[in-house]
């Protein structure tokens, strides 16, 4: 069992649960934003990083680079997602979403989603997107990209040039996250008011579409939803917030299966792993309390005595399995 | 038009506790139990007010204690120090008390359903209708000229007064608005009389829709109303509504720290730049004398504010040791600003507000003079000591069981924003060069 890690200090490493040895496989020049592992014959692990480079490794060595530096010179990737498509012509393609960070003085805002061919120093095809990019997640042939604006773009990746579907999310606050359904047919949104949405994508599943309340606590302090990951057997999620607790959640039945205590600090990453008996969560400091009454820094609440760890929390069937609606 | 459909309306039933309504009388009295029933020490839901007060006093024993309940100041203006033992909870402000027995919709005060009445008229009828009521005919019977000279009218109170709110929120465009009255009496413009035959319960237009508090305020007396037409608008229900349209993209407090020093006081900030602080009081340059913001959010200005302890203060906020103790590390969401707020006014050039500093700080400049224990105000209506006493606002009450969000930057996620840090600030030939 194997487990990958990226963060501040520029590195993703491997960690292999077994024998519990830490690798280090990808070295950035700043802080690594995001890791996605493809399972297959020879996995797949990329990480983008905030130096605008995404590496790709496939197998044991091969190191693939997309630099943008060139294209975006004052650009940085935020978000890559990876998708994995059958057949000889593509056979594997990672995009890596960039906008324009620095330049936001000329409200110039450039932000594309790159899909990538590993046998090509060109990306296959490149789509400019209406806002900067928080969040994508890919179940394929879906991918959703989550945008600044609440702007959320549905693409049927057999024709990733041009969006199958915009829409404004239904949350009314900041997307933090979105995550695709194991099945494909929908998507849930986590947004930084303490609120998940489900969200299916064709019209006749919409009477399915509801929101939710979650990481509040008694006090009325909302807290953001950092993440969402779907169970891959059962169909279930959790989420994750800035309050520290993560929840399994069925939207099905929609209730709640599973609450936990605060964990310590905000969980800004979780997942599940390949058949869902194991709940990995990072519990680090997200840069949330980050109100612009205190100066909108965020960084007087990044201490040192703040928890840096990664949590494997063992699922127990009953708190992952649906469960049948409650009778009201 | 619009008006005779609202008559034919059925009414939804509705809850006289927090004013929402409900598809039957079954999850009305369901919503009730649940929300206003419930017993605060075990979850037991009671089916009335009365009820849950006699299952407190049993049950868990508690009756009034003897701590002082209120300061009484010279002026008259009291300060609550605690919570009256027994109110409704999640009750509008002046709606918990138990002492009125509601079920359902059983019990509910007729001034109060008249007042439901109106405001529900005054959500359907758009303001910009009623004004043609309200000016008593239709625009085309002012001649040219007579447009002109209000309109000049009105441009020069807008010079003199530039902090003035815009008046399209408040549905009556001034130079319609019928012969405009000089200095004095000018803000009444901004607020419509109510319409004829309409309950005096309700202001004419509902301002804000939806947000039918505003119509339980404790109104002045008739005399006192013609000099203090004016509320300010009352903050957010709910923070919902996104950032004002008028907010640029950009890092506000990425980039800019200035406009946000360190306060003098945990209890100080400055106002937000392009937004006007809602409740401070635009009038400072009026001729409104008497004018006093009625809500506790605004302290008085001029320089009396911020004094040393031994000033009187004009008046003291009696509801505000209800409201949680914001402390400096969950300061009050900027997102609480209105979005009518107009972003053209110039805050930096005001003194700082403490809007939300809650009632241990206005205590000290205060001279307490009697402690007061029993005659708890239960409905939360706090009797008014002088004309220049506070009135109670119910927004501002209302915001002390909202939420408050922890990371309130709709427009940045938080990664950008650390990322906006110097440290992450990537060179890659400076890279290059230390490599």
């Amino acid at each position: 069992m194997k487990l990958v890690s990226g963060g501040a200090d520029n590195a993703a490493r491997l960690y292999d649960l077994s024998t519990g040895q830490a690798t280090k496989i990808a070295q950035h020049d700043l802080t690594v934003r995001e890791v996605r592992w493809v399972d297959g014959a020879s996995p797949i692990v990329a990480t983008g990083s905030w130096d605008k480079t995404v590496k790709v490794r496939i197998g044991r060595s091969s190191i693939w680079l997309v630099d943008l530096e060139r294209d975006a010179r004052e650009m940085m990737v935020v978000v890559i997602g990876y998708v994995v498509v059958l057949g000889e012509a593509i056979r594997f393609a990672a995009e890596c979403i960039t906008f324009d960070f620095r330049a936001r003085d000329s409200m110039t805002i450039l932000s594309s989603a790159l899909y990538w061919d590993l046998r090509t120093q060109q990306p296959v095809a490149v789509v400019t997107l209406p806002e900067r990019v928080y969040s994508m997640d890919v179940v394929f042939p879906l991918l959703v990209v989550g945008t600044a604006e609440r702007n959320i773009l549905i693409y049927n990746l057999n024709n990733p040039s041009v969006p199958y579907k915009t829409l404004q999310s239904p949350l009314k606050w900041q997307t933090r996250v979105v995550s695709c359904f194991p099945n494909g047919t929908g998507f849930a949104i986590g947004s930084i008011e303490g609120r998940v949405g489900i969200q299916y994508v064709e019209e006749k599943d919409h009477s399915g579409n509801f929101s939710f309340k979650c990481h509040r606590d008694p006090q009325g302090n909302v807290f953001s939803v950092n993440a969402i990951s779907f169970h891959p057997v059962h169909g279930t999620f959790s989420t994750a917030g800035s309050d520290g607790t993560f929840n399994f959640w069925d939207k099905d039945s929609k209730q709640r299966l599973k609450g936990f205590q605060n964990v310590g600090g905000p969980i800004p990453c979780t997942a599940f792993n390949r058949n869902g008996t194991i709940f990995a969560y990072a519990v680090s400091y997200d840069w949330s309390k980050v109100r612009m009454i205190l100066g909108g820094h965020g960084h007087q609440s990044a201490l040192p005595t703040n928890a840096n760890k990664i949590m494997l929390h063992a699922t127990k069937e009953d708190d992952v399995k649906p469960r049948a609606a409650k009778k009201r | 038009m619009g008006k005779k459909k609202t008559k034919t309306k059925v009414i939804r039933p509705w809850c006289w506790y927090c004013e929402r309504d409900f598809e039957d009388d079954k999850v009305l009295v369901a919503h009730q139990k649940a929300k206003h029933f419930k017993c605060s020490h075990c979850g037991k839901k009671l089916t009335t007010a009365g009820g849950m007060v006699v299952h407190v006093a049993q049950v868990h024993k508690e009756t009034v204690n003897n701590t002082p309940l209120f300061i009484v100041f010279a002026d008259n203006s009291m300060q609550l120090l605690r919570d009256p033992w027994c109110r409704v909870p999640n009750a509008l402000p002046g709606r918990e008390s138990c002492e009125i027995e509601i079920f359902g919709m059983e019990g509910i005060p007729e001034e109060d359903q008249i007042a439901h009445q109106a405001a529900l008229d005054a959500k359907d009828n758009p303001p910009s209708k009623r004004q043609k009521f309200d000016t008593g005919g239709n625009l085309t019977e002012l001649t040219p000229e007579q447009i002109q000279a209000q309109l000049a009218q009105h441009q020069a109170l807008a010079q003199a007064t530039p902090q003035s709110f815009p008046p399209a929120p408040y549905g009556a465009p001034a130079p319609a608005g019928g012969p405009v009255p000089p200095a004095g009496a000018a803000y009444s413009g901004y607020f419509p009389p109510p319409r004829p035959g309409a309950p005096s319960a309700a202001p004419a237009p509902a301002p804000f829709p939806g947000q039918y508090s505003q119509f339980y305020q404790p109104r002045p007396p008739a005399g006192t109303a013609a000099t203090q037409p004016y509320r300010p608008p009352p903050g957010q229900p709910y923070q919902q509504p996104p950032f004002p349209p008028q907010q640029p993209y950009g890092y506000r407090s990425g980039m800019q720290p200035a406009p946000y020093p360190a306060p003098g006081g945990p209890q100080q900030w400055a106002p937000r730049p392009g937004v006007s602080p809602p409740g401070q009081s635009p009038y400072s340059t009026g001729s409104v004398a008497p004018f006093r913001p009625p809500s506790s959010q605004a302290p008085p200005t001029g320089p009396a504010y911020g004094a040393p302890p031994t000033s009187q203060p004009p008046y003291s906020s009696p509801q505000a040791p209800q409201q949680p103790p914001y402390g400096p590390a969950q300061g009050y969401p900027y997102s609480q600003a209105s979005p009518t707020a107009p972003a053209s006014s110039t805050p930096t050039s005001q003194p700082p507000f403490a809007p939300y500093s809650s009632g241990p700080y206005l205590a000290p400049s205060s001279t307490p003079l009697l402690i007061g224990t029993a005659a708890a105000p239960t409905n939360g209506a706090v009797p008014q000591g002088t004309e220049t006493t506070a009135q109670i606002s119910p927004t501002e009450k209302k915001k002390a069981v909202e939420t408050l969000l922890i990371y309130d930057d709709n427009e940045v996620s938080p990664e950008e924003k650390r990322a906006a840090l110097d440290k992450y600030r990537y060179n890659r030939d400076s890279v290059k060069q230390q490599v």
